[in-house]
């Protein structure tokens, strides 16, 4: 079991870029970083940069938790354009990150733990979030034959598909159908950060045996 | 080409009623699936428009074939999907050449398979633009037709890849995964037309890019699929009928699994 992981979080302009606290709190050693928004950028050579600088401050990296998967819905019918733009972006970023961390591990001889966190639309689609549902399709997709392929190594990837959370940005957006899916299956209410930093801990520490595998942190949303 | 028409005589159309007055468009017409399947459409009597980006004989020679049945028609469309503009330029062929669109089976694809590690931005760029554009820039034409369309159905093939992953193929696994979340979001958004869209996932299908797997890896996935042997196009062909006709109006957001029982989740 890895008690205290060496966390690398992708994504911090994420709704989910307050999870490195809570892992912190844990007695995780975390480090995030955010592809997009500064240098040296989101290029292959960019993220190799960026995790080399998160090893130097880690020491080693075991989990990589990629948060970009989760987007803010965008309003209006996107063109067709931003669907390939936005799946090629993220994927270019899962590659490069999960490439380079891959060898690292590899190298240092550490198991790990890759975890993609996607919207549950990547799962079961969703009209006004149609962007974020193709990108965590492909996400999702990718995921799994990383994992085929990664696993003799002792690196695990797995997902997690998150339904609403609390004042996120889906939990505002819910239809009708999802409101009443949510009281009929579960408690009625959005996870909270929390909840979702549970989950992700749990795949951290390793013990798990799970590999290529989606985990719903929706209440019963999506079975 | 050993399509259908080869194996089984013209005489023997199997429901030629079943598909009348269906307009439907078959991408990546010159590949097996894509062949096999626009054939299926006409010997069910659909009108159809058999695309290709490369191959004109292969197309051509199928047009010549369904011709022949006698009650069905087919008509060539080139261009390259990937790009936008092509692509709204050979939807708007085919609307004037058929009347309107009814149906879009979307069977191009492409892979760049390669170890993680070897694998590029470019190899990235190509795939996700070979896989996912077309399927959405003609499935955004599709609900952008002028005219009021009945039972409108969009019938994207995409891989198991998507959904069970297969080492050296992220990539491919990413663009199959993308198009089925598209297919899924899009049920949705068209629900309200009485229109459906659905994804055949099939396992390695013989004669495209099975080809190039390994003979072990072939070896391996006989071995592990509960009917022994491998899919070929034709097995695809029924489903895609089904999906295409009106009376599949409540089958909608799914992905049908076309395996031989390799994967039954």
């Amino acid at each position: 079991m890895v008690a205290n992981p060496h966390m690398l979080l992708v994504g911090a302009d994420s709704q989910l870029a307050p999870l490195a606290e809570l892992f912190t709190q844990d007695g995780a050693l975390t480090y995030v970083c955010d592809p997009y928004g500064s240098e040296p950028g989101s290029s292959k050579a960019g993220i190799t940069q960026m995790i080399e600088s998160a090893r130097t401050v880690l020491g080693h990296i075991d989990t990589m938790v990629f948060c970009e998967g989760v987007r803010a819905a965008e309003d209006g019918r996107p063109d067709a354009d931003r669907f390939v733009q936005q799946t090629l972006t993220a994927v270019n970023c899962l590659l490069s990150s999960v490439g380079c961390l891959a060898l690292k591990m590899i190298q240092d001889r550490i198991p790990g733990q890759i975890i993609v966190v996607c919207d549950s639309s990547a799962v079961a689609g969703r009209s006004d979030s149609m962007i974020s549902s193709t990108v965590g399709g492909a996400l999702i997709g990718m995921s799994k034959s990383l994992a085929k392929e990664l696993g003799r190594y002792r690196i695990a990837v797995n997902v997690i598909c998150l339904g609403p959370i609390a004042g996120g940005d889906q939990e505002s957006r819910l239809t009708e159908a999802e409101a009443i899916i949510l009281k009929a299956t579960g408690t009625g209410k959005p996870a909270t950060l929390t909840h979702v930093a549970n989950n992700i801990r749990h795949l951290a520490r390793g013990e798990h045996w799970m590999n290529g595998q989606i985990l719903y942190v929706n209440d019963g949303m999506i079975m | 080409m050993n399509t259908l028409s080869e194996q089984i005589p013209v005489e023997q159309t199997p429901r030629p009623s079943y598909l009348r007055g269906r307009r439907i468009l078959i991408t990546g017409a010159s590949g097996n699936i894509g062949s096999a399947i626009g054939e299926r459409m006409a010997r069910e009597g659909a009108t159809v428009a058999l695309h290709y980006q490369n191959n004109a004989e292969a197309v051509i020679r199928l047009c010549g074939w369904i011709d022949a049945f006698g009650g069905a028609k087919a008509f060539p469309v080139q261009g390259a999907l990937h790009l936008r503009g092509e692509a709204e330029r050979v939807f708007a062929e085919t609307e004037a050449l058929l009347g309107g669109v009814d149906v879009v089976i979307n069977c191009v694809g492409m892979s760049r398979d390669n170890s993680l590690l070897m694998l590029t931005e470019e190899d990235a760029a190509a795939v996700i633009q070979g896989n996912l554009a077309p399927v959405v820039y003609l499935s955004e034409l599709m609900c952008a037709q002028a005219q009021p369309i009945d039972a409108g159905r969009i019938i994207n093939i995409t891989s198991i890849t998507g959904l069970v992953g297969q080492p050296m193929r992220a990539l491919y696994g990413a663009a199959k995964g993308a198009v089925i979340a598209y297919t899924k979001s899009l049920s949705r958004e068209i629900a309200s037309r009485g229109w459906t869209a659905n994804c055949i996932a099939p396992q390695v299908v013989q004669g495209g890019l099975a080809d190039h797997m390994k003979t072990q890896a072939q070896v391996i996935l006989a071995g592990v699929t509960p009917i022994k042997r491998p899919c070929t196009p034709e097995d695809l062909t029924g489903l895609a009928a089904f999906l295409a006709a009106p009376e599949s109006g409540f089958v909608t957001g799914s992905v049908m699994n076309v395996t031989g029982g390799m994967v039954t989740w």
